[in-house]
């Protein structure tokens, strides 16, 4: 009786199927049915594929470590070290931690400043993250690894574009109509030059897992994990562009950093579109690819009920979702897929949403945003979806109005938990070689609330008490992340706590592009008295210099810019030096402080062969100023010097000699004076690896033991000069 | 004719003349769907979405750190974890739905597990006993179209009798079994197309007709316990390849579930 079944065995073998199913799930199956079918199907073919990597771990074992040995490749051979772990603060300032560490508020660095180093860590010209972050992992100058600013500009155009990486489109596309369906995945172009420290590790056989390190996007394979950081873009291949939804009259339009969007009223709900990446096929319509957006308010319980996407999402006022992952289709079965957080800012008067950029989901990445790729896919799945934007604290929406403080800082310590956790994990597994994680918290609050710890700052809070504590706390919980390294880390590997820069007050900005205009450096088309960004009403025939991004000054160099004017040698030396001879030392009407500390010419400041797309000049500006929102951007308008009315009320771009970021290490390191260039060459020497000749840092030496903890409370040395 | 009997002849009597294999595509069809109905409302779906994530996860952690014995091994550890915590979420919606897929899965087999008898086609019928001496009691009528082709084989050390018969009939018909003046009967199908067919009839209880569900049960006082008539296995074949029906089964409700999943969004 082919096909038969012994019936009577059906019921009581199902019961017993969560036992029988592992043991034997294709019988299990058989008996018991479809139902147990899905479970088991799953449960066998994961314990299938553990096994298959197991037994080819473990048959492959052997082999590689002979094929290691036979090479040479006895990594730790040299090494004074196993294991070095690096937390990156981006922006912890010296001075701020010397003073809560002689308080006693921050224990774990006091430690670390009584038992081993603390110092100040001399950063780069200029001061700003994604140069300084690229000369921590490459340890050479800008001139040598191409990064000046967060842009750099098109000698052609005059128009910015992002330094670190460029997205393009997909090699091939197909035909189809008028239609053009790309085929493959956006390409994206490193711009940043030179060789990351842990690339030399792995090429000795010494594994590191880098977590959103600046400036590591796109991800460069090497022997180990690297999740990408700062540069990473949204979906929309912007640096972070959130949508703002609102049912007050009136609203919509473009913002810095984000997009005003309009809700309208359908019955007892409300609609919009949240905007996706581009839509690959135009012509047919719409440039962006959108998602339908439904809100039903319930005013009484101070809540609503979101659809997006198929999902439905119930938040109260002042609360934000969980990640959302959304996918925005193209048509012919092209599609990309994000996540996004909602944050229900207002039910009454006007119903007002917030939605994060819309982010690269690390579970589904339309673009390598980790190495291996399958990295960030494995923190997704293992942690849930997390922020992958490289600027994910969004800064603009605060400075904006998107969000209020309280919602901000919360933002921020949601993406921080993310981080740590990753953090940790890595930690977990790097138990030979190196780990690093920058954690940019400690960046972005400052930057926002820098105003709610001095009085009298033009941005201070006006309406409600200043929140002066809230820098302090960050600098406790860094502290106690600290804290919880040092108790992972044990008394064997070394510990190095580093900043990128350090920080200082935003009071007054210094509108760079508008003073060129005022002594004749910088012309407008006739009939124009400002400029909008980018230069529009520039008469490039007529000017001479030109201002942009947060502290370059370029020349318009004949053989050089499209329409340069000034011819290279002499007139250009002497337009350099007459540029910085107005410029240094130049005060503020307002109060007669000195706003210009030092202009530094390039050729001085800079070796290397990316020399030459450098600005011409740096403003090294006084501790207080900044470029004005107004110049940053290349506009031509306002006042020369203006007071700093946005959140954004902290800065680091200023002179470099005024902000150094911090070095604690838990070893003594001899010496005084410290660059963050110095840690990649330090880093290949720990491990026993030359350091290679075009490095611009020193190695520092590092005492093998901690110093013993002297008696009486732990705090700072007094004699560091704070 | 019990309810569950009706329903399943009348669910299947738009395919009585068509092919078997269709028929069973159809059913695995909607038990795919009512499967994945059952998991997606009874099962706690975002756990097991949760502990799959973490399955995958540790997968992907014995691939990315391979060099790294300790870190895989823990992985494993950490694996298997996992996947017990998947299958105990699974254990919910799997109990609900074990006694209506036995139901399912015992009237598929009425109708794929065998075919009737073809007319001029030779069967064996053999009656159990639970007395030896009852063995040279049991006598046989039989209906008009089934003949015996030789003597019964009365067995008493296995107490069973064997009668070798042949139908010439086209339809249902009740042969009658005789123990002395108790009597009781096997129904006895010939004919083609996708019918019904019950290879045994045996005592007991409710729960033995739900996985008999053919025939009613034997009465519990006589000898006999059960009757069973050798029907010729129904070969579903996927051009040369002979095919179980319940292999079929299963892969085709586990492939309409797999397509149907991203429709009803469930997990499983």
């Amino acid at each position: 009786m082919a096909g038969r079944i012994d019936r009577r065995a059906i019921l009581p073998r199902a019961l017993l199927l969560a036992a029988t199913c592992l043991l034997l799930p294709s019988a299990a199956a058989a008996y018991v049915g479809p139902g147990a079918g899905f479970a088991v199907l799953s449960s066998f073919l994961t314990l299938l594929l553990a096994f298959f990597y197991a037994f080819i771990a473990v048959l492959t074992w052997p082999v590689r470590q002979l094929w290691r040995f036979l090479r040479g490749r006895n990594a730790f051979r040299k090494a004074s070290v196993e294991r070095v772990i690096i937390v990156g603060f981006d922006g912890m300032d010296p001075e701020l931690a010397s003073r809560w560490m002689r308080q006693g508020k921050l224990p774990h660095l006091a430690r670390l400043a009584k038992t081993g180093t603390f110092r100040p860590l001399a950063t780069t010209h200029p001061p700003i993250s994604p140069v300084a972050w690229s000369t921590f992992l490459t340890g050479v100058n800008p001139g040598k690894h191409n990064i000046y600013d967060f842009l750099s500009r098109d000698r052609q155009t005059y128009m910015p574009f992002l330094s670190s990486a460029q997205v393009l489109g997909p090699r091939r596309r197909l035909g189809f109509g008028r239609r053009a369906i790309p085929l493959g995945r956006p390409r994206v172009k490193a711009l940043r030059k030179s060789k990351p420290f842990w690339r030399y590790l792995g090429e000795a056989g010494i594994f590191s897992s880098i977590i959103r390190v600046p400036v590591t996007f796109p991800p460069e394979p090497f022997s180990g994990v690297l999740l990408s950081g700062m540069c990473v873009p949204d979906l929309r291949g912007s640096q972070g562009t959130f949508s703002f939804f609102s049912s007050c009259q009136g609203t919509g339009g473009q913002q810095e950093g984000g997009v005003l969007l309009p809700l309208v009223q359908d019955g007892g709900e409300w609609t919009g579109e949240l905007p996706g990446p581009e839509n690959p096929f135009p012509e047919e319509g719409r440039l962006d690819l959108t998602l339908p957006l439904r809100i039903r308010p319930d005013a009484p319980r101070r809540s609503a009920s979101v659809q997006l996407d198929g999902q439905r999402i119930t938040l109260r006022q002042g609360e934000y979702s969980d990640w959302i992952a959304v996918r925005f289709r193209a048509g012919f079965g092209i599609s990309s897929r994000g996540i996004c957080r909602l944050y229900l800012k207002s039910v009454e008067p006007h119903l007002e949403l917030y939605v994060t950029p819309v982010q690269i989901d690390p579970r589904r990445p339309a673009l390598p945003i980790s190495h291996p790729l399958a990295y960030s896919v494995y923190l997704g799945k293992l942690q849930g979806p997390f922020s992958t934007l490289g600027l994910a604290e969004d800064t603009w929406a605060l400075n904006n109005g998107a969000l209020d403080d309280p919602a901000f800082l919360d933002q921020c310590y949601q993406i921080h938990a993310e981080r740590e956790r990753m953090f940790f994990d890595a930690l977990e597994k790097t138990r030979r070689g190196v780990c690093i994680c920058v954690f940019d918290i400690t960046d972005r609050v400052q930057h926002m609330f820098w105003r709610h710890m001095e009085p009298g700052h033009p941005a201070a809070p006006k309406h409600e008490p200043p929140d002066s504590g809230v820098i302090e706390k960050l600098y406790q919980r860094m502290d106690a992340l600290v804290g919880r390294v040092l108790d992972n880390a044990g008394p064997d590997a070394i510990v190095l706590v580093v900043s990128d820069h350090g920080f200082k007050s935003f009071r007054r900005g210094f509108n760079l592009n508008a003073w060129l205009h005022r002594e004749g450096y910088l012309s407008l088309v006739s009939g124009s008295t400002v400029s909008e960004p980018w230069f529009r009403h520039v008469d490039w025939q007529r000017t001479r210099a030109y201002g942009m991004g947060l502290n370059g000054l370029y020349l318009n160099l004949a053989g050089r810019e499209r329409f340069g004017i000034v011819q290279p040698g002499e007139e250009s030396d002497a337009l350099l030096a007459e540029l910085r001879e107005k410029l240094r030392g130049i005060a503020d009407p307002q109060g007669g402080q000195v706003a210009i500390r030092d202009v530094f010419d390039t050729r001085e400041v800079y070796q290397g062969p990316y020399r030459e797309n450098a600005p011409d000049l740096l403003i090294g500006y006084a501790s207080g100023y900044r470029a004005a929102w107004e110049s940053v951007n290349g506009s031509v308008m306002g006042d020369v010097f203006l007071d700093n009315t946005r959140p954004w009320s902290g800065d680091h771009c200023i002179d470099p000699h005024d902000v150094p970021g911090v070095l604690f290490a838990n070893r003594p390191i001899l010496g005084e004076q410290h660059s963050i260039a110095d840690v990649a060459p330090t880093i290949l020497q720990l491990f026993g690896l030359p350091v290679p000749g075009y490095m611009d840092g020193k190695p520092w030496t590092i005492r093998p033991e901690p110093a013993p903890i002297p008696a009486g409370p732990v705090a700072a040395p007094a004699s560091r000069g704070f | 004719m019990s309810p569950i009997n009706s329903a399943f002849d009348f669910a299947f009597q738009p395919f009585a003349d068509r092919s078997p294999l269709l028929s069973l595509a159809l059913f695995a069809a909607v038990s795919g769907l009512l499967l994945l109905l059952n998991y997606r409302f009874i099962s706690n779906q975002r756990a097991i979405r949760r502990v799959k994530n973490l399955v995958q996860a540790h997968l992907l952690e014995v691939r990315l750190f391979q060099d790294q014995l300790g870190v895989v091994w823990h992985a494993y550890g950490k694996l298997l974890r996992a996947t017990l915590a998947y299958l105990g979420w699974s254990l919910m919606p799997l109990a609900v739905a074990a006694l209506p897929i036995t139901v399912v899965i015992a009237q598929l087999d009425l109708r794929f597990g065998a075919r009737p008898l073809l007319p001029g086609e030779s069967t064996l019928l053999v009656v159990h006993l639970d007395d030896s001496a009852a063995v040279n009691r049991v006598a046989l009528q039989l209906p008009d179209g089934v003949v015996e082709t030789a003597p019964l084989v009365r067995i008493p050390a296995e107490r069973r009798v064997v009668a070798r018969l042949q139908t010439r009939l086209s339809g249902r018909a009740r042969i009658v079994v005789a123990d002395g003046a108790e009597q009781t009967s096997k129904e006895i199908v010939t004919g083609t197309g996708l019918q019904p067919v019950s290879p045994e009839r045996i005592r007991g209880g409710w729960f033995d007709r739900l996985l008999e569900p053919g025939e009613g049960a034997l009465p519990p006082s006589g000898s006999i316990t059960s009757i069973s008539l050798d029907y010729p296995g129904r070969p579903l074949t996927l051009g040369p390849i002979p095919l179980n029906w319940l292999v079929v089964y299963f892969l085709l409700t586990l492939t309409a579930a797999f397509l149907l999943k991203p429709v009803l969004g469930a997990e499983f």
